[in-house]
């Protein structure tokens, strides 16, 4: 009978062995790996096709990075909604993948975002002077932003007013190569002349202002706003009220500056504008 | 007895395991079950992960998307194929049958959001295994628009892929859109290609706008699927109404939370009424230094405003001033949350003239309780 049992039970198992399929098997593309490279690019570029900041843009960067950690686009990709919705540690942790990645691609980005968006100013100076260091003998724009320009603004906020009013120098002198002085922005002489007037050197916040101004053909509400409250403390009132009356004049035209997602560095508001008129009534 | 009670049981367990395990019969007819995963993976389902490949005329950047599709068979013997987006989310379904190898189109609809568009099948039959030609037309309504479009297969012939037998499909697809003041056409060439044991191994479209292609990566069960698609992430900046801080508990969004825009979406952006110099006079009054002792960081609130300029759904978020998470006092946190949840002069939110409700957000960075700024 044991016999019998052994031979029905092998009976048993070459039938199963023999009528079953085996279990399909699911299909893997192989990636070549000299391929990756161009594969996780083409992923990022994908992002054209989405929102961004939506799970889907978010997983596709994901994907991007499982074919080449180095890249650091996604990473870059993935910091960009964070630091325009708040999210203040999302950003720095991508952001930090990006520039040790990329750093001469995304460290001055990484320093305008310091300066803008955190108003961190080492932090800022730190990246904008290790990418300098990246590109010995040429001024760098990221954020089509000159890090000359920037930097200055960073020393005024840190109140290092001579360093500001060098660097602002710097930048005019670098543009001065490349185009005419009414080509450069009205808010490199602003900036200029107020690190100038909080040194307390009216006379030359007042030059600084009224070379803007004339620039500027007068279009600029914030110029003439600083140069109101110059002359008002150089003991002008009469000055400083046509200087204020004006500034109201361009703000309503349109001419004041501001900036994308974040309010700009000694942005001028309509208020602010008649509080300080009324200074003159 | 013992042995005719132990060969009795092998038998019984053998034949239940012939009967649960072994090769139930094809489930597809012929000659296009061949073309399709195996019986029991579309008895289970079974989904696919491809790429899009797409290029513009005179550009050699090539943009690469991901999209997935699965295929179910239903109690109804109807092959349920649905396709899904990057996100995983499914933004189409179909339901086919096969007869005497024509691939017929039983229902056709699209998801977007949470809008349903089901397309009129006037003529069902999207592919043809045993001829060359076979016709599928569509007409769907959607809002203004009316939409027809026209599939032909032009040919099918053999071909091989990775060493698997494969059927090639080509032909032209058209459409036409019609609104009262405009007609839109569009035509594209595309082959597609069915290869065994897989179903929709690629397709290839050519137009005169953009050229594209699907590239199968993996598949998978749709159990696997699944599992991916609880993937936990949500868009960045979303909040969850159900873990919101209790400021306005009476707040009420004027569209759905999955519709808010970003407050940077409306032109001109939504700042404060008056903006910084605003807020800050709205602010100044308030701040008790001494509820900021001890405090340094990042403090945001985020929060949506809705059409009506109202402020809810409050929700924290901190760094240290080294972008690291930190917590801040109690006291902080209640004091600049009370004034966050006061500020009551936001610029009702508007996208394209239509009511629209935005994400938003204040910080406050303080260094050692003293020194605030207000970002952005």
């Amino acid at each position: 009978m044991n016999k019998l049992n052994c031979f029905h039970s092998l009976a048993l198992l070459t039938l199963l062995l023999q009528s079953c399929q085996p279990k399909p098997v699911l299909y893997q593309k192989n990636i070549p790996e000299a391929s990756r490279k161009a594969l996780s690019r083409q992923l990022v570029s994908g992002h054209q096709f989405h929102y961004q900041g939506t799970v889907s843009e978010t997983l596709l960067m994901q994907e991007a990075l499982l074919y080449d950690s180095t890249n650091a686009v996604p990473y870059r990709e993935l910091a960009a909604p964070a630091v325009k919705r708040g999210l203040t540690k999302d950003f720095y942790r991508y952001y930090q993948g990006a520039v040790r990645h990329d750093p001469i691609e995304w460290q001055g980005w990484r320093g305008y975002l310091y300066l803008y968006f955190y108003h961190d100013y080492e932090r800022a100076l730190a990246d904008f002077q290790a990418l300098d260091a990246l590109t010995p003998n040429f001024v760098d724009y990221p954020q089509s932003t000159s890090i000359l320009f920037m930097s200055g603004i960073c020393y005024l906020q840190l109140e290092d007013y001579d360093q500001a009013i060098l660097f602002f120098d710097r930048h005019i002198n670098e543009e001065l190569k490349t185009v005419e002085e009414a080509y450069i922005g009205t808010e490199t002489f602003l900036f200029k002349g107020i690190a100038q007037y909080k040194q307390k050197d009216w006379a030359a916040a007042k030059a600084t202002f009224e070379r803007g101004l004339r620039n500027a053909d007068g279009k600029s509400a914030d110029l003439w706003f600083w140069l109101s409250r110059t002359e008002a403390e150089l003991g002008n009132p009469e000055a400083a009220k046509t200087a204020v009356a004006n500034a109201q004049l361009q703000f309503d035209r349109g001419y004041y500056h501001d900036r994308t997602y974040v309010d700009e560095f000694y942005q001028t508001y309509r208020e602010q504008l008649e509080d300080w008129a009324g200074h003159f009534e | 007895m013992n042995n005719l009670l132990y060969f009795r049981l092998m038998w019984g367990a053998g034949l239940c395991i012939l009967l649960s395990q072994c090769t139930r019969p094809a489930i597809l007819p012929q000659p296009v079950a061949a073309y399709f995963p195996a019986p029991t993976l579309l008895r289970e389902g079974v989904a696919q992960k491809y790429y899009f490949h797409y290029q513009r005329p005179g550009h050699s950047e090539t943009w690469t998307d991901i999209n997935y599709l699965s295929y179910q068979w239903n109690d109804a013997q109807e092959l349920v194929i649905t396709n899904y987006r990057t996100d995983l989310t499914p933004n189409r379904m179909r339901r086919v049958t096969f007869e005497e190898g024509q691939m017929k189109t039983l229902e056709d609809v699209q998801y977007n959001g949470t809008d349903t568009l089901r397309k009129t099948l006037l003529q069902p039959v999207m592919r043809n295994w045993q001829s060359d030609t076979a016709t599928s037309v569509k007409t769907s309504t959607e809002g203004i628009f009316l939409d027809r479009s026209v599939e032909r297969q032009l040919q099918r012939r053999d071909t091989l892929v990775e060493n698997r037998p494969a059927i090639l499909f080509s032909g032209v697809y058209e459409s036409v859109r019609i609104s009262d003041s405009d007609t839109l056409r569009f035509s594209s060439a595309f082959s597609e290609i069915y290869a065994e044991g897989i179903g929709l191994y690629g397709q290839a479209f050519q137009s005169d706008r953009y050229q594209g292609s699907l590239e199968l990566i993996e598949q998978m069960t749709l159990q696997e699927f699944k599992r991916r698609q609880q993937h936990g992430l949500e868009r960045a900046a979303f909040i969850d109404p159900a873990t919101v801080l209790g400021y306005r508990p009476d707040f009420k969004l004027c569209t759905r939370t999955e519709d808010i825009i970003d407050y940077y979406n409306p032109d001109p952006d939504i700042h404060y009424r008056g903006g910084k110099y605003a807020l800050w006079k709205a602010i100044k009054p308030q701040l008790k230094t001494e509820l900021l002792k001890g405090a340094s960081g990042y403090l945001t609130f985020r929060f949506v405003i809705n059409c009506e300029g109202e402020a809810g759904r409050f929700i924290l978020e901190t760094a240290d001033l080294d972008f690291q998470p930190t917590s801040f006092p109690k006291a902080t946190v209640a004091h600049l949350g009370k004034i966050t949840a006061g500020l009551t002069d936001w610029p009702p939110v508007q996208l394209r003239g239509e009511p629209a409700d935005a994400y938003a957000y204040l910080t406050y960075k303080i260094q050692e309780g003293e020194q605030i700024e207000l970002l952005p």
